[in-house]
């Protein structure tokens, strides 16, 4: 029972981190991208959408693990788990 | 087909089905980009032919129906792109009234009630009980929080 | 039928009206016979301290409104216990009996869950 993980700050990550589990996979959002400036070394995907990325001049600088997603690409994430926690703060 | 075959297509197909979605925004426009973020989203599901349920703006969200808001030229005026998914989809963009009423944020029927001079809510957006987030999270097969 | 919802609350009381407006969506779920629960994270776990009084800051209070979710048939009321270690809170400062959850539990009970929201 796979969770789809959506932080839009990037200190979210520190709550978000402990509890991924297997199936699971993180989207970062807004300033959740700034996240992905430092290497996030954990099992499950992660994505970052794209826009907001492009925003804050981060497109090539994010982690090697860390794929961008369009809009498109987040709706398909949400229906791909069976249930979607926000982190934020 | 290994395991991983199996488990990318199970996701793959899944993307495939149509869902019924409804989501919640708490972050205040403006002060957040949750209202930016969830429209994007909203788009996209439409577009992908997934069902959206209802919109349920709560917290300072509900700030996003102002009547009177004047977007900047050189700003994505937000509110008129959630106006346009009502208007062209049948969208509902439902604002919780107990968040929204002492927010000053009134539709016709609590500006008679309660003898305010103006009505503030925009005619796109509707004002309901809490209620009807409930129902929104029943009747759907999908929720996301749009958080602040 | 009914889902299972959890509300993840994170937010301290009274320095904002989100933990008041939150617990409300929280007693309303429970009024429409959902199968409720709730996490408390981080500063949220300040909702559930003992002896608060919210008429100080002409408010509802919090702890109040909270010892009134076993009624409702909320069941599951959880307490991050990382977040209650860092904070040096132990189930004795709690204006209500709840359950602490290290990581591995707090994975189990949201992968319980049809929705999750704050």
């Amino acid at each position: 029972m796979a969770t789809l993980h959506v932080l839009n700050k990037a200190a979210a990550w520190t709550d978000c981190e402990p509890l991924l589990g297997p199936g699971d996979a993180v989207l970062l959002i807004e300033d959740g991208v700034y996240a992905a400036r430092q290497p996030l070394s954990v099992d499950v995907p992660i994505r970052a959408l794209d826009p907001d990325v492009q925003a804050r001049g981060l497109s090539g600088q994010l982690a090697p693990n860390v794929e961008l997603a369009s809009f498109d690409d987040f709706v398909a994430l949400v229906v791909s788990h069976d249930r979607v926690v926000t982190w934020s703060q | 087909m290994g395991l991983w075959g199996l488990l990318y297509c199970r996701r793959h197909y899944a993307s495939l089905l149509a869902v019924v979605v409804s989501i919640a925004v708490h972050g205040a426009p403006y002060a957040s980009a949750a209202a930016r973020t969830a429209l994007g989203f909203v788009e996209s599901a439409l577009r992908l032919g997934h069902r959206v349920h209802r919109v349920f703006f709560f917290h300072d969200a509900v700030l996003l129906a102002a009547d009177s808001v004047v977007a900047p030229q050189d700003e994505q005026d937000m509110q008129a792109g959630w106006v346009r998914l009502q208007q062209t989809q049948g969208i509902e963009l439902a604002l919780c009234i107990a968040n929204a009423l002492k927010r000053g944020m009134l539709d016709e029927e609590a500006r008679r009630r309660y003898g305010k001079p103006a009505a503030t809510v925009h005619a796109a957006f509707t004002v309901v009980g809490l209620g009807q987030l409930i129902e929104a999270m029943m009747q759907s097969d999908r929720f996301v929080t749009f958080a602040g | 039928m009914a889902k299972r919802i959890l509300f993840l609350l994170n937010r301290a009381p009274y320095g904002s009206s989100y933990a008041l407006e939150a617990l409300e969506s929280v007693l309303v779920a429970a009024l429409f016979d959902q199968q409720v629960s709730v996490l408390f994270k981080g500063a949220g776990l300040h909702q559930l301290l003992k002896g608060q009084d919210g008429a100080a800051v002409g408010q509802r209070t919090v702890g109040k409104m909270l010892g009134a979710l076993p009624e409702y048939g909320v069941a599951g009321l959880f307490v991050c216990a990382p977040s209650a270690a860092r904070l040096g809170l132990t189930e004795g400062d709690f204006c209500l009996p709840v359950t602490l959850l290290d990581h591995d539990g707090q994975r189990r009970i949201i992968n319980e869950q049809d929705i999750v929201t704050g």
